[in-house]
């Protein structure tokens, strides 16, 4: 094994090369502190939480959170999301509130969970759940940032059954193939085409 | 034996009473009269003038001339036995009934033909002359080819119509002064004329005729009245302005304000040619004397004043629609009664916010069937829903009507008969609300009544009600102000009877007395203060009688309108009106809605608010369960290329997931030279799987759709109908060109049970109409359906109708372009109806004058290489995905939150297919991407069959 040798020169480089490295992470978590992480975040992300392996012999319902990171400084009067799964080895049941709320007041800011409609004879028929929120009301019951929980961003939660062609080591894979919060001004929606939205797709694996 | 003779007696009294009386309301007939005295028109004993007043034919044939010992004066001029009724017995009812005077003190001279009045008769002391229509009246049974000789009051026939206008003068010099006899006013022909007719601000030019008969040389002339002073004005005898006819009687007369205003001249003296010597009048006074008689005509002066002329109507489909949609979401489930009932229905469906068909209306009517049956047997009241308020029936009728439904028949009941069987009393308990909501209700459908007397008894109960200062309310005291709501209600009813001259007349004075109401903030008052329920009330009668109440400058005050008004009380956090201030309440938003509808139907040109003319009242067939009807729809062209494929769809027009089917199965009749490539079940229908075979001897295609494995029922998902259940696709194997293949349904039923001796264990659908034929054509040909037209309420013009071509023969998917000289459109792809007609078919919105024929007209048609524009539906981004954001776009784009959209953008929103875009479009989008149901835009193109 040789030996390194650093030079006085190279050993005053690192010196300052360390230091200007200090001060760039201090100045980055200051304008992380001043200007705020929701913008430093960057794009949110919806995400299925993938849960740990379901056994096989499990009969009983299971559930999987949707969750949003964030949403922007405008507020979406809807949203919709399609995820295509396996409806042979898996039963869709439908969806369980989460706790991502809507306005139901525009004035005093009263919130209430969204009635998300859901066709779940349908999603199994085609193997693609298709869930959307619509308020009719043009913005008057819409979802917003100030509405989320602060560490609890659960949009809505995916009720599921095993079907008994599911074997121990099965993975089926939840894919989102569109989702959108939308807003009236298109631009300021958040959507998986314009890529303003990322997704984190999920999976089920079964286990023994 | 008395009990068996009394049985029959009353079982013949029942069998006579069960016979229905039924007819149409008996309207009156009048006659009209004048009478003057030297140039004037005589008042009557309550100081009224009698002038072209009309009087009930019917009470002039009651007078009896045998009890005037005037047996000699009856006259049967055409000899059938019957006496006609002449002006004689008219002139007897205007001297007792009108001038209040006593027959006994007429000296008369009863010769048959040749009477004479000599005096007493209207306090006259002289004769009378007659003019009858514009015309002396003749003795035709004394005259000859040689003679002609005047008819006297006895031989004056009289008709429901005729006008008689009676003049008599104190100097008999009329008799031959060449500026003696009658004077009227006509129209440029010089035919008489009593109502003219013109726009504020307009000329309108009336002649004044002068008729002169000379009585000693025979011969009669009319002419016009040259240099003759003419006076106008709101009231006979108040002139507001004096015009001098022409040399020709005509005189040009221009009103700036609208309303009615009477024409009038007074009769003039005679010539001084000294023919007047024998004359006391003259001797004592030296002056000429009065030799004709005066004239008198109405002229309606309509529109807008001059100064409103600018304000043009407003457009209040937003709220409207706003409202109406509130109205749907907060009463989900209408119910019988004032609240949350029919008022809602009837705005609704007035307002066209939900089809006739629609399970919104569909299901209120099963549950009022229910209400009907319980409420009506409990009360057991000939189908009274109240033992004292008539306007329970009344308020049905209304929201019943307006769904397209029938009151002489809801479950058990008829609710319209409860108005004749109970009568005016009944009828009356509830005052002037009970006579008025009976003949809205009545005239809403225009039912028939089996007491034909009883829209007739009503109209007199009303018009007996009137205030004194022109208007009504529910206080009987007629020297009490009248009421505004009462008043325009009252308005309302009485339209239909406008043509009773009382009832003109009355509701004339009405309206100025509404116009007099009006405050400064274009609203109504009620007691101290105004309400949204009396403009409303207002903006409804107005609209009625057609006076737009936004413009009209009788109904402008302070620059603000009726309808300004009323939009003040838009509370719009709550998208409902508000009774005064601002806080919602239900009752004022039921009746602001219905007058905003009232408003845009009148602005749109449609029939008034409860005329329904408009409904369709054999739609009730059509939507009995139990009688579905089948369609069979596809293309009429087909290409001769071996191999082509086009699709037909079985649809089915109601169905009823309750009913608990199992099983559908139709045999569908193929022709030869076609195969059947596959069959397959509708996303719509669920529950079973469906299985085919075609008998190639016979060509009949068998389908059966059922729950093998479980047995579940059979269902169809989604509100819209015609529902497909099946698509058929069909391959021309071996036709050729100029072959016509017809495709029908040959039997088709929907099966309960098995159990086949159960008469109820299957439905027979109606598949007579389940056809059509394809013609094989060389080459490229075209097919056209109308997919909707706008109607100018919601983001579609009028002028504008989507149009579905079918263009048989290409496979490719290249530019279409339609050009006619005149218009030129770029047609668009659609990927979905080409999907399910199995033919190539494109989409435009084009000008909706266009006519459909231009469209199958191969010479207005170019293809060019370039790949077509598809269109989606309901993809009104564009992004080729359809999600949340294109049912915002739907939403937004009807709440006005984004510009209008352009015609592609139409095509894509209007998605359900209907002359409109709103939430119902918003809501296809969901369901689509939820439920996977079809846009019922496409399933309207495929289930239309195309036409030549």
């Amino acid at each position: 094994m040789s030996k390194v040798i650093i030079s006085p020169e190279n050993k005053k480089k690192i010196i300052i090369g360390t230091g200007i490295g200090v001060l760039v992470i201090a100045l980055l978590i200051t304008v992380f502190l001043l200007v705020g992480k929701d913008k430093l975040m960057g794009t949110p992300v919806l995400t299925i939480e993938t849960p740990q392996k379901i056994s096989v012999s499990e009969t009983d319902e299971f559930t999987l959170d949707v969750t949003i990171s964030s949403l922007g400084e405008v507020i979406y009067p809807a949203a919709s999301m399609s995820i295509s799964f396996d409806s042979s080895r898996l039963e869709f049941l439908g969806v369980e509130e989460g706790n991502v709320f809507i306005r139901s007041d525009e004035n005093e800011v009263q919130q209430t969970l969204p009635e998300w409609s859901v066709n779940p004879d349908q999603c199994n028929k085609t193997g693609k759940i298709n869930i959307m929120y619509l308020d009719t009301t043009g913005g008057k019951n819409a979802f917003s940032k100030e509405l989320l929980a602060e560490d609890d961003n659960v949009v809505l939660r995916l009720k599921f059954r095993l079907r008994g062609s599911m074997r121990s080591g099965d993975v089926c894979d939840l894919i989102f193939e569109d989702a959108v919060f939308a807003s009236s001004d298109e631009t300021q929606s958040l959507a998986m085409t314009t890529g303003t939205l990322k997704v984190k797709n999920g999976k089920i694996v079964a286990g023994e | 034996m008395k009990k068996k003779v009394l049985s029959l007696f009353l079982a013949i009294v029942m069998i006579i009473s069960a016979i229905p009386l039924t007819s149409i309301a008996v309207e009156k007939e009048y006659v009209y009269l004048s009478i003057s005295f030297d140039g004037r028109y005589i008042n009557d004993k309550n100081n009224n003038p009698i002038v072209y007043l009309p009087i009930e034919l019917d009470k002039i044939e009651k007078v009896d001339l045998t009890e005037y010992g005037l047996d000699n004066m009856l006259y049967d001029a055409d000899g059938d036995g019957e006496y006609e009724t002449t002006a004689l017995q008219l002139l007897i009812y205007a001297h007792e009934e009108l001038y209040g005077g006593d027959w006994g003190d007429v000296n008369f001279d009863a010769l048959p033909g040749s009477s004479y009045f000599k005096g007493g008769i209207f306090g006259f002391t002289e004769n009378l002359m007659y003019f009858h229509n514009g015309d002396f009246p003749v003795d035709e049974s004394q005259s000859s080819d040689y003679m002609t000789v005047g008819a006297t009051s006895d031989r004056i026939v009289l008709e429901a119509g005729d006008f008689l206008d009676v003049a008599s003068f104190e100097c008999f010099s009329f008799l031959w002064d060449s500026l003696g006899g009658f004077h009227f006013f006509a129209d440029e022909k010089g035919n008489l004329v009593h109502d003219f007719e013109v726009q504020a601000g307009k000329t309108k030019s009336v002649k004044l005729m002068h008729s002169f008969c000379d009585l000693m040389f025979g011969e009669a002339y009319i002419y016009g009245a040259a240099d003759y002073e003419v006076y106008y004005g709101k009231t006979y005898g108040k002139a507001e302005g004096t015009l001098t006819t022409d040399g020709d009687g005509n005189v040009d007369i221009t009103i700036s304000k609208p309303g009615t205003y009477y024409l009038w001249c007074y009769g003039a003296n005679g010539s001084d040619d000294g023919t007047h010597s024998s004359c006391d009048y003259l001797l004592e006074t030296g002056a000429p004397c009065i030799v004709s008689a005066p004239a008198y005509a109405k002229i309606t002066v309509g529109g807008e004043d001059e100064p409103s002329s600018s304000r043009q109507p407003q457009d209040v489909s937003a709220v409207l629609n706003a409202t109406m949609a509130q109205l749907a979401n907060t009463v989900k489930a209408p119910a019988f009664g004032t609240n949350a009932g029919e008022w809602t229905v009837f705005s609704l469906a007035r307002g066209e916010y939900f089809d006739k068909s629609n399970a919104y209306f569909t299901d209120y009517y099963n549950r009022i069937v229910e209400t009907v049956n319980t409420t009506a047997s409990s009360i057991n009241l000939n189908g009274a829903l109240d033992k004292n308020k008539s306007t329970e029936n009344s308020r049905l009728i209304v929201a019943l009507s307006a769904i397209g439904k029938d009151a002489t028949s809801v479950g058990n009941w008829n609710l319209v008969d409860a108005y004749s069987k109970n009568g005016i009393n009944w009828i009356k308990k509830q005052g002037l609300n009970g006579t008025i909501w009976t003949l809205i209700a009545l005239d809403s459908n225009n039912y028939s009544t089996s007491d034909s007397t009883i829209r007739q008894q009503c109209v007199d109960s009303i018009l007996d009600a009137r205030h004194d200062d022109g208007g009504w309310s529910l206080v009987t005291s007629k020297t009490q102000p009248s009421n505004v709501d009462i008043t325009c209600m009252t308005l309302t009813a009485l339209y239909p009877y406008r043509n009773q001259p009382e009832v003109a007349a009355a509701c004339a004075e009405a309206i100025e007395w509404l116009s007099d109401s009006q405050l400064a903030t274009g609203g109504f008052p009620y007691g101290s203060g105004e309400t949204s329920e009396s403009c409303a009330w207002a903006i409804v009668a107005l609209t009625t009688w057609g006076i737009n109440p936004d413009t009209d400058a009788r109904f402008i005050k302070n620059g603000k309108s009726a309808v300004d008004n009323l939009l003040t009380y838009y509370v719009e956090k709550d998208r409902m009106f508000a009774h005064q201030g601002t806080e919602s309440n239900a009752m004022a938003t039921d009746q602001a809605c219905y007058a905003l509808v009232s408003y845009n139907r009148f602005v749109n040109g449609k029939t008034a608010l409860f005329d329904y003319s408009d409904v369709s009242f054999g739609e009730k067939e059509e939507i009995v369960i139990g009688k579905p009807k089948a369609s069979l729809g596809m293309p009429s062209e087909i290409t001769d290329d071996s191999g082509a494929t086009f699709n037909a769809t079985v649809s089915i027009d109601q169905w009823d997931n309750a009913a608990g089917y199992k099983l559908i199965d139709l045999i569908v009749n193929i022709p030869d030279g076609l195969s059947v490539a596959s069959v397959t079940a509708s996303d719509r229908l669920k529950s079973g799987s469906v299985s085919y075979n075609l008998e190639a001897e016979t060509g009949k295609l068998r389908i059966v759709y059922f729950d093998a494995n479980n047995h579940n029922n059979i269902t169809v998902s989604g509100n819209s109908f015609p529902a497909e259940l099946f698509t058929i696709t069909l391959k021309a194997d071996s036709a050729k060109e100029n072959d016509r293949l017809s495709v029908n349904i040959g039997g088709m039923s929907i099966k309960l049970t098995s159990d086949s001796s159960d008469d109820n264990s299957m439905i027979v659908v109606d598949t007579s109409k389940a056809g059509g034929t394809v013609n094989v054509v060389k080459g490229i040909s075209y097919s056209a359906v109308c997919l909707y037209t706008g109607d100018g309420v919601d983001l579609i013009p009028s002028e504008k109708k989507a149009v579905a071509v079918a263009v048989a023969g290409v496979d490719n998917v290249n530019k279409l372009t339609y050009s006619d000289g005149a218009f030129t459109y770029e047609f668009r792809y659609s990927k979905e109806i080409s999907a399910k007609t199995g033919v190539s078919t494109y989409v435009a919105l084009v000008n909706s004058s266009i006519d459909m024929t231009k469209f199958v007209d191969k010479k207005n048609f170019t293809f060019t290489q370039e790949k077509a524009a598809e269109i989606t539906f309901g993809d009104t981004n564009g992004d080729g995905v359809i999600n949340a954001q294109d049912a915002l776009s739907a939403v937004d784009t009807w709440l006005r939150k984004t510009d209008a959209p352009e015609d592609d953008e139409i095509l894509s929103l209007n998605v359900n297919g209907d002359s409109r875009i709103n939430t119902f479009d918003a809501l296809g989008i969901v369901e689509k991407f939820v439920d996977g149901s079809e846009y019922i835009v496409v399933t309207k193109a495929a289930t239309l069959n195309t036409s030549k």
